[in-house]
């Protein structure tokens, strides 16, 4: 993995704006909206009986929306991290794209990207595992 | 010669990408990938053959002969081309839907029980809601072709079938809504476009990444069956929490 500082190119589009504006707008959403009283039922759980591994998204942005963390956390761990995440991403390329800042990039060799692919899998996973117990 | 990891163009002696920083190396790449001749779609080339000549080009080859399309697409050249087409589908599709909404609102709200037509997301039926509907439709639709291609890029990277980078998967997402025009068709129109889109989505992805069908199938079918509450939270459910609000503020 190589994490290298490249300058920005004209025109380059900005994912990390779109998705963690989009991320913000649901948390907008989520704070202003009553959104648990409209969720519809998981389909998933309706059938096998069990949470699927997206379980608690809806609460735990519910949650973070109102500056709950420990509860969004607990709804959701791995989506909790996620939102985090993308709003961090948002807020450095807007200090990027309005400074003209040369941003970090990560370069993930080929080799390495099936430890990526392994270690996002066991997150899926054990994020799982802790929605099975604790929302069973 | 092509980046396999952003699908950017890129100089054929380089080693890195200069866009994304990723290993070049065309063993990288299957073979078939390679070797296909890729081009604009009609509706890149509208300034030539016009507008609707393209439009309609782009939604008669994606729909019809989605394996010939797929294949020959260009997988870069910006992302603005195919949203503005995906949007224009899009806007298509949603106006027939409030186009029956209003013509069919009666008959509808009578096959409702009393229980459903007291619900907020009901609301939206009535009165200014359906005009807000239209306000925010083009949001809705922008975001939904970027979340969808979002997700069904991810499980694509998982199953290693990602060969051509975010933008070929973008284009698929934007390039095979075109049967959402089926939504013309009241009822039944909807259905039928939601599962062809689904199979044009699988092909789009085998053609334009160069990976096989079953990496395509799943990287389309894992989110609707394991990940529903991810696709209905971040699409349906967040704009139908918006406009059925909105709708209820208005009527009342």
């Amino acid at each position: 993995m190589r994490i290298l500082l490249k300058k920005r190119l004209f025109g380059q589009f900005e994912f990390g704006l779109m998705y963690g504006g989009i991320v913000l707008l649901l948390l907008l959403a989520a704070r202003f909206l009553p959104l648990l009283e409209l969720s519809p039922h998981c389909i998933f759980k309706s059938f096998t009986g069990l949470p699927c591994p997206t379980c608690g998204v809806t609460r735990s942005l519910v949650f973070l929306s109102n500056g709950w963390l420990l509860r969004s956390f607990a709804m959701n761990p791995l989506f909790f991290v996620c939102c985090c995440l993308f709003l961090f991403v948002f807020l450095y390329r807007l200090v990027i794209v309005a400074f003209r800042l040369p941003g970090f990039v990560v370069a993930i060799e080929e080799n390495e990207k099936d430890w990526a692919r392994l270690t996002a899998i066991v997150l899926v996973v054990v994020n799982w595992i802790y929605l099975l117990a604790a929302h069973s | 010669m092509f980046c396999p990891h952003c699908g950017k163009e890129t100089a054929e002696n380089q080693a890195y990408c200069q866009s994304c920083g990723g290993r070049i190396d065309e063993s990288d790449l299957p073979h078939e990938f390679n070797v296909t001749v890729r081009r604009m779609t009609p509706w890149e080339e509208r300034e030539t053959i016009g507008i609707v000549s393209g439009l309609l080009k782009t939604v008669q080859s994606a729909a019809v002969h989605p394996g010939e399309f797929f294949k020959k697409m260009q997988v870069n050249g910006g992302l603005t081309d195919p949203l503005l087409f995906g949007l224009i589908i899009g806007m298509i599709g949603v106006t027939f839907q409030y186009v029956w909404q209003i013509l069919l609102q009666n008959p509808m709200q009578r096959m409702m029980t009393a229980e459903m037509q007291g619900m907020a997301a009901f609301d939206m039926l009535q009165g200014f809601g359906i005009a807000i509907l239209a306000v925010l439709a083009p949001i809705m639709v922008i975001v939904g072709i970027f979340v969808l291609a979002g997700c069904l890029h991810v499980v694509l990277m998982m199953v290693k079938g990602a060969h051509a980078g975010f933008e070929a998967t973008f284009r698929v997402v934007a390039y095979s809504s075109s049967p959402y025009l089926l939504t013309i068709i009241p009822f039944c129109g909807g259905i039928v476009a939601l599962v062809w889109m689904v199979l044009l989505a699988i092909i789009g992805l085998r053609e334009a990444h160069g990976t096989s069908g079953n990496r395509a199938a799943f990287a389309v079918l894992f989110p609707f069956i394991f990940c529903c509450g991810l696709l209905v939270l971040l699409v349906v459910l967040f704009f139908g929490a918006l406009f059925a609000t909105f709708g209820a503020l208005m009527s009342h």
